[in-house]
């Protein structure tokens, strides 16, 4: 009697052993999930913060005993936010994490590597080319795991006052960076108090300078003994014609100050003519915009190689916290907000090119859609995504050298071979000293198409 | 047995006499060791290690490479102590010069004076972030009231950017300070003098006083007090004041409006080099410390009177 109450016991256990463990880390463990867990939205806007509402209410119909907090913050305190967050140990379950944080993130050991959920959840292969073979491959190939999920793939592309084109009779029969200096000082007219370029003047100046001079070193950063390569005589040249656009005023003097906000609102608003910046600046135009005063052009092809070279991914990445307490469940959010008619939702909302080859044939993502030119563009094999600053933690030269070496520039307090050098030096100086713990780690441009 | 008094209440011993003020104070003082003492030698120590947030793996007893970093590796630096030695010489002595002037011409009773003294009074009132944000509107290059003023009655013929040049962004920033400062020396200073008593003017006039010998000799003296107080208040906040350069500026462009608080709160949460604005907030204590004790020394405010 007692041996077989021993052996009922252990077939109970095991039993329960093996139902744990189905509902562990495959997200579809349903209502089994339990308990509280957060999720920070670091770019909030009154639609995004709809549409995770609506999510969350979802999400809740299948987990109805897991509480999703949402939270928000705006983008330009995220940085700092979920940074002194983490130092503290308490980072949200579900953080919204932007590509450039990645590093430090990983460096920190604060995100959970996420191989696991997602060979259990067995939706691998239903993402697309760019997210396999591109934002994954970069993450395993630098990091060992892949750590964040992409929300969304955006791309750079040139926002143009199609009406003023019109009124001046401008046409481009070609799309080079010259044409693009060329249409700038075409479209500013003083006495319309109109100017060329929504010129980006504040933090993330530099990366728009970068896109120009790397279209002269086949989107590369570094040689292979990670020297930089942006610092050439002929490559200050192209600092300057860059950034003549300011000094010559096809831009708003004040427009030195300009973040992604006043970019945006001076473009929408009527004051500038071109605008550079990412596919999520659709919403925002079609929003502000009639149909006919606008339109997107890709990024201008170089002038040595006719290759477009530019920032391409994901807009932000999806990732779990490691002080997450609930980690299988914030795990099933990513994994909800991912499915196709989640995610095809949320970059119709958002205007970004969707993860998930199950939504491709959505009209929206079509020819003849809104986001037809960047679809265009991140199809196009002479797309080229420019070489990364580097796999290292840049963050902080993000936040204020980089931009503010090139204001001293603007204002004339140092000369533009100066402040290249500067810049290159510094960044040179971080790339080497990464390489000589992880050799082989120099990072390259790749093509979307082919992952090359 | 417990000793007792004349009237019967037992005698308290020595020992525990000692004890009772500790006793009644412990709440304020363990209240202030927790809020202000344990921050406090907190950033004493982050002061002297290599703290980044960004590497919470890394951090280490660095001596003093902090210090030695913001005077030798830091090539901003000259310009930003500069820069704060104008931010709180021009905001506090413009403040002080109108607050008095102000002051002076609210002390008689005029027709409206109560109205007019709480329109001129309240911008103290209004919180930094919205003055910062409607001084930003206003000194806007392209839409700015200021420029179109300016422009209309002729005084300019192209638009100016105040915040977007590195000569004009500070100096449009302490104009902000200087506005929201201006009350709170008017304020101060009007109560100092409607406490002087009247008959002292009047027996200096018999006398032959003149209204300026009269300033000088008489109301100067009696606001001594009040003046030391608010001129050292004001020094600290506006030294320590930040808000406005962030909202404004952003310290910007190229840290021509950065002030060294403002660069300390740029390298703690822009950079996350914990280490090196500690080090830079400790040296800015030091400061303020010494020039509170020689302000006040050279004021002789011990000797001034009662405030």
């Amino acid at each position: 009697m007692r041996r077989a109450t021993v052996i009922l016991v252990a077939v109970l256990m095991l039993f329960t052993a093996v139902l744990s463990g189905c509902s562990g880390s495959s997200g579809t463990g349903g209502g089994k999930l339990k308990g509280k867990i957060s999720f920070m939205d670091v770019s909030p806007r009154p639609e995004r913060e709809q549409f995770f509402r609506n999510m969350i209410t979802e999400f809740n119909k299948e987990y109805p005993d897991v509480e999703v907090d949402y939270q928000t913050v705006p983008w330009d305190d995220a940085a700092t936010k979920l940074t002194n967050m983490a130092a503290a140990k308490q980072l949200p379950d579900v953080i919204n994490i932007y590509t450039g944080w990645i590093p430090q993130f990983v460096a920190a050991e604060w995100m959970i590597p996420l191989d696991t959920y997602l060979d259990n959840a067995g939706i691998k292969d239903k993402f697309t080319a760019f997210t396999k073979g591109y934002y994954w491959a970069e993450q395993q190939e630098i990091y060992g795991h892949i750590y964040s999920i992409p929300d969304g793939l955006m791309s750079g592309g040139i926002f143009v006052r199609k009406d003023w084109m019109e009124e001046k009779n401008i046409e481009l029969s070609s799309w080079t960076w010259d044409d693009y200096f060329y249409l700038i000082e075409a479209l500013t007219d003083p006495e319309q108090n109109r100017y060329g370029s929504s010129y980006r003047g504040a933090r993330g100046a530099f990366d728009r300078i970068r896109e120009y001079l790397v279209s002269f070193t086949e989107g590369r950063m570094y040689d292979d003994e990670g020297n930089c390569l942006l610092y050439s005589e002929e490559n200050v040249e192209r600092f300057i014609k860059f950034t003549d656009v300011y000094m010559k005023g096809y831009a708003p003097k004040d427009a030195i100050n300009w973040g992604f906000t006043e970019m945006v609102d001076n473009f929408t608003g009527g004051l500038t003519g071109t605008l550079n910046n990412d596919t999520e600046v659709v919403a925002i135009c079609q929003e502000r915009m009639e149909d006919s005063q606008w339109t997107v052009l890709p990024l201008p092809a170089s002038t040595v190689d006719g290759k477009t070279y530019g920032a391409s991914g994901a807009s932000y990445g999806y990732a779990v916290s490691s002080f997450s307490k609930n980690q299988d469940a914030a795990w099933a959010f990513i994994e909800f907000l991912s499915r196709p008619e989640n995610n095809a939702e949320y970059c119709k909302v958002m205007t970004l090119i969707p993860i998930r080859t199950d939504v491709e044939n959505d009209p929206f993502f079509s020819e003849e859609g809104p986001m037809a030119g960047f679809l265009a563009q991140v199809n196009d094999p002479n797309f080229v995504v420019m070489a990364s600053y580097g796999p290292f933690d840049y963050t902080d030269l993000h936040q204020g050298p980089l931009h503010a070496e090139v204001q001293l520039y603007l204002q004339g307090k140092q000369s533009a071979d100066e402040t290249l050098k500067k810049l290159s030096d510094e960044l040179a100086s971080r790339m080497k000293a990464y390489l000589k713990d992880n050799p082989g780690t120099i990072p390259q441009p790749k093509s979307l198409v082919s992952g090359d | 047995m417990i000793e007792k008094d004349k009237k019967g209440f037992p005698i308290r011993s020595e020992q525990r006499k000692n004890w009772e003020p500790y006793f009644f104070l412990a709440p304020v003082l363990l209240s202030m060791l927790i809020m202000t003492g344990y921050p406090l030698v907190r950033s004493i120590v982050m002061a002297f290690l290599n703290y980044k947030l960004t590497e919470p793996n890394n951090i280490y007893f660095a001596g003093l490479k902090n210090f030695i970093s913001i005077f030798q590796a830091d090539p901003h630096i000259p310009m930003i102590l500069l820069n704060t030695i104008k931010w709180v010489f021009i905001s506090v002595g413009c403040q002080f010069l109108l607050g008095m002037i102000l002051a002076l011409a609210l002390k008689k009773p005029f027709k409206g004076r109560n109205l007019y003294q709480s329109i001129v009074f309240l911008p103290w009132a209004f919180s930094s972030f919205a003055v910062g944000i409607m001084f930003r509107w206003c000194l806007n290059g392209e839409y700015g009231i200021v420029n179109h003023v300016l422009m209309q009655i002729g005084l300019i013929s192209e638009k100016i950017s105040w915040l977007g040049s590195s000569d004009l962004a500070l100096i449009s920033v302490i104009m902000a300070m200087v506005w929201i400062g201006v009350p709170f020396f008017a304020i101060m200073y009007l109560a100092a003098l409607q406490s002087i008593p009247s008959d002292v003017y009047e027996a200096a006039t018999i006398d032959g006083c003149s209204r300026i010998k009269g300033f000088f000799l008489i109301t100067i003296p009696y606001i001594t007090p009040t003046m030391i107080t608010t001129l050292l208040l004001r020094t600290i906040w506006v030294f320590n004041a930040i808000e406005m350069i962030m909202i404004m500026t952003g310290g910007g462009p190229a840290y021509s409006s950065e002030t060294i608080t403002s660069y300390m709160y740029t390298k703690a949460y822009g950079t996350q080099d914990f280490g090196t604005a500690a080090a830079m907030g400790l040296l800015v204590m030091i400061v303020l410390m010494l020039y509170s004790t020689i302000f006040l020394r050279s004021t002789r405010y011990e000797e001034s009177g009662d405030f």
